[in-house]
């Protein structure tokens, strides 16, 4: 019985540090270049044109580093 | 033959306080101030919705203006307005939501369109009877003061990815029989008083009917493309992106 409990705990100790490990690479850090090129695609998906799309690619790249919209200008 | 004479005065005064009520009115002059919100996209896209928090954020107060006057009407950002924001906003105004400045003469059958991409300042003229394929509908609802009907169109966007249907809904009031409305969307039998576009509604806040000789009309100068010696020209810049016509 002492042996199933304690298995039992160790399978509950494994499966939340997996899920915090998980957690973790979830945060994994993305460029603002990945970022611009993601959110080119989902204007795309959302029906924008090419035109809108890149529009919006180059405001999240320009928001993302800080920049202005003057600066991409 | 006394009598015929008075049937006809009586049918012709009939028939022309009817077409006058049909017909859009040639002397009707007025400003219309529309301001705008982000429909909701299908599938809740973090980046993009985020993207839109931050621009719409910057840009809720901006209105856009159709001008009016006899044939001609004029839309645009509010001019007044571009020291009072930041040049994002501006710039989102300008390039999404109207994407540019619009012209339309009902005698020449006309709409030019002028914007500005890829850094260069473009014309288009296009025909009237191109947006003008409306579904008529019976339901209305009251927007302010006025009874408005709905009317439908369908319009396609095709880009690198995919194919995209929208239903265009524009609520119209023959109160105001002109036919204009925000961007290029007229030729209704009243004016648009609500604009559901493909991403964006337009949604009027302020009605003014003035006097003819008061309202100034603007108009776009300059040389035209045609919209296939526009993308022709686009695509000598970009190789191989099809621009869309929106």
């Amino acid at each position: 019985m002492k042996k199933k409990v304690f298995v039992l705990m160790i399978l509950g100790l494994l499966s939340f540090n997996l899920t915090s490990i998980k957690g973790m690479v979830k945060e994994d850090f993305v460029s603002c270049f990945d970022q611009a090129y993601i959110v080119m695609h989902q204007a795309l998906n959302a029906g924008y044109s090419e035109l809108d799309a890149t529009w919006f690619m180059n405001v999240s790249y320009a928001l993302c580093s800080g920049y202005s919209m003057d600066d991409i200008n | 033959m006394k009598l015929y004479l008075h049937y006809f005065v009586f049918i012709f005064l009939v028939g022309s306080i009817q077409l006058s009520r049909t017909q859009p009115s040639a002397d009707l002059a007025g400003i219309i101030t529309y301001k705008y919100k982000p429909n909701m996209l299908e599938n809740n896209d973090v980046g993009l919705n985020g993207i839109f928090n931050e621009l719409d954020k910057q840009a809720e107060n901006i209105s856009f203006s159709l001008i009016f006057k006899g044939f001609e009407s004029f839309f645009e950002v509010e001019g007044s307005m571009e020291n009072d924001y930041a040049p994002i906003a501006m710039s989102y105004a300008n390039a999404i939501i109207s994407k540019g400045k619009y012209y339309t003469n009902l005698q020449e059958n006309e709409v030019v369109r002028e914007f500005e991409t890829l850094g260069e300042k473009f014309l288009i003229s296009s025909e009237i009877s191109i947006s003008s394929d409306w579904v008529l509908t019976k339901e209305t609802k009251k927007i302010g003061n006025f009874l408005c009907f709905k009317a439908l169109k369908q319009k396609t966007i095709e880009n690198s990815i995919k194919k995209t249907d929208f239903e265009i809904i524009a609520w119209y009031t023959p109160e105001l029989p002109v036919r204009f409305g925000p961007r290029d969307y007229n030729g209704l039998p009243g004016l648009i008083l609500e604009l559901t576009d493909t991403h964006f509604t337009f949604y009027v806040e302020k009605v003014q009917i003035l006097n003819e000789k008061t309202v100034e009309m603007k108009r776009i100068k300059g040389k035209s493309l045609s919209y296939d010696e526009y993308q022709r020209k686009i695509q000598s810049f970009t190789g191989k992106i099809n621009i869309s016509k929106n």
